[in-house]
């Protein structure tokens, strides 16, 4: 079982190590990424200057190949005839394809991406467009995203990504073309696109990120903006910068797993070596006999070491068995597609850990029992040493240490994880659905939400220019009387329509919200406290802002709501009345008769665009940004209450042992006149007390990681004392519960049966 | 008065192919300051009577009648707050405890009784003294030789001031000269009023008896009473 889990936790492990790594120059493709210093201190981004890619490769020797990319944009509407496809991929250089290994099923890596007009297509969306990706070469599709739209020639066809790409495309477009789409907000102070760069072998990495740190600096004048690369391999597990430097990610699950495998394979270990030197009691005779007819210590030695490796492998092959069961369900609860596949490596590994469970596990027995005399044997007066005692006794303070240890952890994340959806975000997020407004034409929007509007189950709708969850538009563009003009400062910002603050149920603090009553809204804005506090406003109502060169007035201040992870606090946002970016629509309609109401509205968009309506619950997917955490947690929950049970065994094998061990005691006890209850505190209090050292070991340290974990997050849960006593008092019950059967056994036998004359 | 007294008491062992009738039927009384032999072969049942008379176990069947109570339905809770005080064991096997120091393991009979620690000490201290191990109350039996062993064994079963003593083969697992010294040790505390039954194979201890009880097949077969012996 210890092995099992062993087996699932390496196989994750050895998925998330894979992720985004399959290329075969990953040695050599690096992302450039962008530190931002503002006043709130240094924020690091995966997004550079359109041009960043071109003057790279002509400014620096080092530079190979670069390659310029589109943020990944998701909702491109796709029309061949009649069949309509919606896609989220990436506009990118032909060298993106000498860069990255993509594998083409038609069309040549080469000739992809030549033309402003040309598009590269998945095979699957090849096969559902064009019947298949042979049909789709050469074909003309049409495409839109927003108000962009354009007719295009399919000159490639590529296998669809597999599970460890991060960016799963299910196009590509030109980047010529994004080029075109930004326009006028090009320019060096603006960052709104990728760059990746192969460089030349041998290059030394620490001298080009020097090199290349002031590389905006120098092109646009007063920029706050520094540079340096990053292994693409490494931007999956090492995505969290803190001060324009990587300071971990994902590699901290990677680690935790890791560790926690290790842990639960000690413990199976220790389980191991204490069964077996308890159980070596009743094979002191068959040592004694063969020591007495000639075998030699070292015969033993390796009589013990072969049992204990064909006992491992025993065990190894059930736990292979059982990976095969368990898979369906854990690849569920990793939302992997993880199996088990006899590569070379992976036998390798699991030979690896065969040789090392079994080596752990029977070395301390064999050395053990081999050492022992044989008149003593024959006699059978061992007395187990005190090193031994406090040896076994070590380690099963050590495993309840970790069980503890994990305990507290699952309990740390649980309270965080529900005290973080029950925060109040600054809106109601309940019955609000979102949908993907791609395929609206931006002259029909009023129309289309007016109708919407009528629908009986429809309470409010409106639009907006981008998703609010995960909001990531910012602007250094705003600026305000008393502004030091030195400083930038960032604030997120939304463009939205008529009713999005009703519908979404922001709370006004302050003035109003846009309305079709005030004429043109075009010249208000709308800050939110943050931005307040930050820009210092007094009396905010009334005031002139500048954004991009317009004057704005401040017209409302919306109380803050949170766009993001609670892992920020919330930023500084405005909001400006625009309706023609709507990149979403947002309903709030009644709780009841949900399904016919999104069935009905579902109708509309169909009349609307010609296409089926692509939606989510806003709810939903705000707890899609928890997402790795919940399924960490899950996942933890599992492998701790294996530790937990693991543990109990060992345990229970231990107080198995021990009360074999007090049989006489306890019978003399007993005629002396011990009550039942008495013998049971006798048995028991020794664990309880070894249970007690585990805890003092376990809480410092679970409280050192548990509380560096949670400064991840801006709105955190506080520690509280009864989350370590909980954990503790749940082990110590636990613990009580398996050493409390074989106590009771004990305390019950009759004592005539222990006395019996020896 | 009599401290013991069976009527018709059986005892049967099943295992899974056979019955055995360890106790058919056994009548006896034993009288307070009586010191009683039982012997016969291995297997006759000795050691199952002495257990039932010592409340260790439940006969399955007859009357049980120990200070004139009947206690042959008795729980074990019963059983076990009548035993402690009234009846103090002596093994074959000494049975001590090894953790234990020998002061620890006089004590134990005491601290069941829930006596104050002053007084236990007293009470440990003067049984130690009496037994002649004093010197060695901080040692544990491990570091004793069997004749100091059950010394240690014989203060503990006194020290509570138990009205019997029960002593199963006691010279079991001694030289002779040690035996002899816990044979006379007993016949001490016989003279002193203490009522005494022991089991034994030895001829020689037997002697010290007044009556000796002979069992075969788990029924009495004779009892000899020892001239010298008046009630």
């Amino acid at each position: 079982m210890g092995l099992t889990t062993v087996v699932l936790i390496m196989l994750w492990v050895k998925d998330e190590l894979s992720i985004s790594r399959n290329h075969e120059k990953i040695d050599r493709i690096y992302a450039v990424m962008t530190n931002h210093d503002n006043s709130g201190g240094i924020i690091t981004w995966g997004v550079t200057p359109g041009e960043m890619a071109e003057a790279m490769k002509a400014e620096l020797s080092q530079v190979e190949l670069a390659v310029g990319a589109s943020p990944f944009i998701d909702g491109v509407a796709f029309e061949n005839g009649s069949t309509k496809m919606t896609g989220a991929g990436l506009f990118v250089d032909q060298s993106y394809f000498d860069v990255f290994s993509v594998d083409f099923v038609a069309g040549s890596p080469s000739q992809v991406m030549t033309g402003i007009n040309s598009l590269a297509l998945s095979e699957t969306m090849a096969t559902k467009l064009f019947g298949s990706p042979k049909e789709a070469i050469g074909k003309s599709v049409k495409w839109q995203v927003f108000d962009f739209h354009n007719e295009v020639e399919v000159t490639g066809v590529y296998k669809d990504f597999g599970p460890y790409d991060l960016d799963k495309a299910d196009y590509f477009l030109s980047f010529s073309y994004f080029k075109q789409m930004l326009g006028e907000s090009m320019h060096w102070g603006n960052f709104n696109a990728s760059t990746y760069v192969l460089l030349r072998p041998e290059t030394d990495i620490a001298s080009f990120n020097e090199q290349i740190a002031g590389f905006i600096k120098a092109k646009a004048e007063g920029s706050n903006v520094s540079v340096f690369v990053q292994n693409y391999g490494d931007t999956y597990l090492y995505g969290t910068y803190e001060d324009g430097k990587v300071a971990g990610g994902r590699i901290s699950y990677v680690r935790l797993f890791s560790a926690i495998a290790i842990f639960i394979l000690i413990i199976a270990c220790i389980n191991f070596m204490n069964l077996t030197t308890a159980r070596s009691m009743s094979r002191l005779k068959e040592i004694g006999v063969k020591k007495s007819m000639g075998a030699s210590r070292s015969g033993l030695f390796g009589q013990f070491m072969v049992e204990s490796l064909l006992l491992t492998f025993l065990a190894l092959l059930v736990a292979i068995v059982a990976t095969f069961v368990l898979q369906p369900f854990f690849n569920q609860v990793t939302s992997k597609s993880l199996s088990i596949s006899f590569q070379p490596e992976l036998i390798l590994i699991l030979v690896g850990i065969w040789l090392l469970t079994s080596f752990l596990a029977g070395i301390y027995p064999a050395v053990y029992l081999s050492k022992f005399k044989p008149v003593e044997v024959m006699k059978s007066n061992i007395k187990g040493s005190f090193g031994e005692l406090l040896a076994r006794k070590g380690l099963v303070v050590f495993q309840f240490a970790i069980s503890l240890l994990l305990i507290i952890g699952i309990s740390v994340i649980s309270k965080q994880m529900s005290y973080i959806q029950n925060q109040n975000l600054g809106y109601n997020q309940s019955q609000l659905l979102q949908i993907n407004a791609s395929g609206v034409n931006p002259n029909q929007l009023d129309s289309f939400l007016a109708e919407l509007r009528k629908s009986p189950g429809v309470e409010n709708a409106s639009s907006l220019s981008h998703p609010l969850v995960g909001l990531s538009s910012s602007t250094i563009g705003l600026s305000w009387e008393g502004k030091n003009p030195d400083e930038q400062v960032k604030f997120e910002n939304v463009s939205i329509n008529m009713g999005l603050i009703e519908t979404m149920g922001f709370e006004m603090m302050d003035g109003r919200a846009f309305s079709s009553d005030f004429g043109d809204e075009g010249s208000k804005i709308i800050l939110n406290e943050a931005a307040v506090r930050t820009i210092g406003f007094e009396d905010p109502i009334g005031q002139i802002v500048n954004l991009w060169g317009d004057d704005k007035e401040v017209i409302g201040v919306v109380k803050d709501f949170n766009f993001e992870s609670l892992k920020e606090s919330v930023k500084p946002a405005f909001l400006k009345y625009d309706p023609t970016f709507a990149q979403r629509i947002m309903v709030r309609i009644s709780p009841q008769n949900q399904q016919e109401t999104i069935a009905e509205i579902d109708a509309i968009f169909l009349k609307q665009t010609a296409q089926a309506m692509d939606y989510s619950f806003m709810d939903e997917d705000y707890q899609m940004l928890y997402a790795s955490e919940q399924r960490v947690s899950k996942l933890a929950k599992y492998f701790g209450l294996m530790a937990i049970f693991l543990s109990c065994l060992g345990l229970f094998g231990l107080a198995a042992f021990t009360a074999e061990k007090r049989k006489k005691e306890i019978g003399v006890r007993k005629v002396m006149g011990a009550s039942t209850a008495g013998i049971l505190t006798l048995v028991s209090k020794d664990f309880v007390k070894l249970i007690l050292v585990s805890i003092l070991i376990a809480v410092p340290v679970a409280w050192y990681f548990a509380d560096n974990w949670l400064k991840t997050y801006a709105y955190q849960t506080n520690l509280s004392w009864w989350i370590f006593a909980g954990s503790g008092l749940v082990l110590i019950f636990i613990a009580i519960l398996t050493v409390g059967l074989q106590a009771f056994k004990a305390a019950s036998a009759n004592p005539v049966d222990s006395l019996k004359s020896e | 008065m009599n401290v013991i007294k069976t009527v018709n008491l059986r005892k049967m062992y099943a295992t899974e192919e056979v019955e055995t009738t360890a106790l058919d039927g056994i009548q006896i009384e034993i009288k307070k300051g009586e010191f009683v032999a039982i012997m016969g072969p291995s297997g006759c049942g000795k050691s199952t009577l002495l257990n039932i008379i010592g409340l260790l176990d439940n006969p399955d069947g007859g009357e049980y009648y120990f200070l004139d109570q009947e206690v042959a339905k008795f729980s074990e809770r019963q059983r076990s707050s009548l035993r402690k005080g009234n009846i103090g064991f002596v093994f074959q096997s000494f049975n001590l405890i090894d953790e234990l120091t020998v002061f620890e393991n006089v004590e134990l009979p005491l601290l069941y009784l829930k006596i104050p620690s002053d007084e236990r000490k007293q009470k440990v201290e003067e049984v130690l003294g009496r037994m002649n191990i004093m010197h060695r109350r901080n040692h544990f039996p491990q570091q004793l030789s069997g004749g100091q062993q059950q010394r240690v064994a014989i203060a503990r079963a006194i020290v509570a001031k138990p009205s019997v003593i029960l002593a199963d083969e006691p010279t079991g697992n001694l030289d002779s000269t040690n035996g002899e010294e816990v044979m006379r040790l007993l016949e001490e505390l016989n003279n002193e009023g203490t009522t005494i039954v022991m089991v034994t194979h030895s001829p020689h201890d037997a002697n010290y008896a007044h009556r000796i009880i002979n069992l075969f097949d788990g029924k009495v077969v004779t009892e000899n009473i020892r001239e010298q012996f008046h009630v």
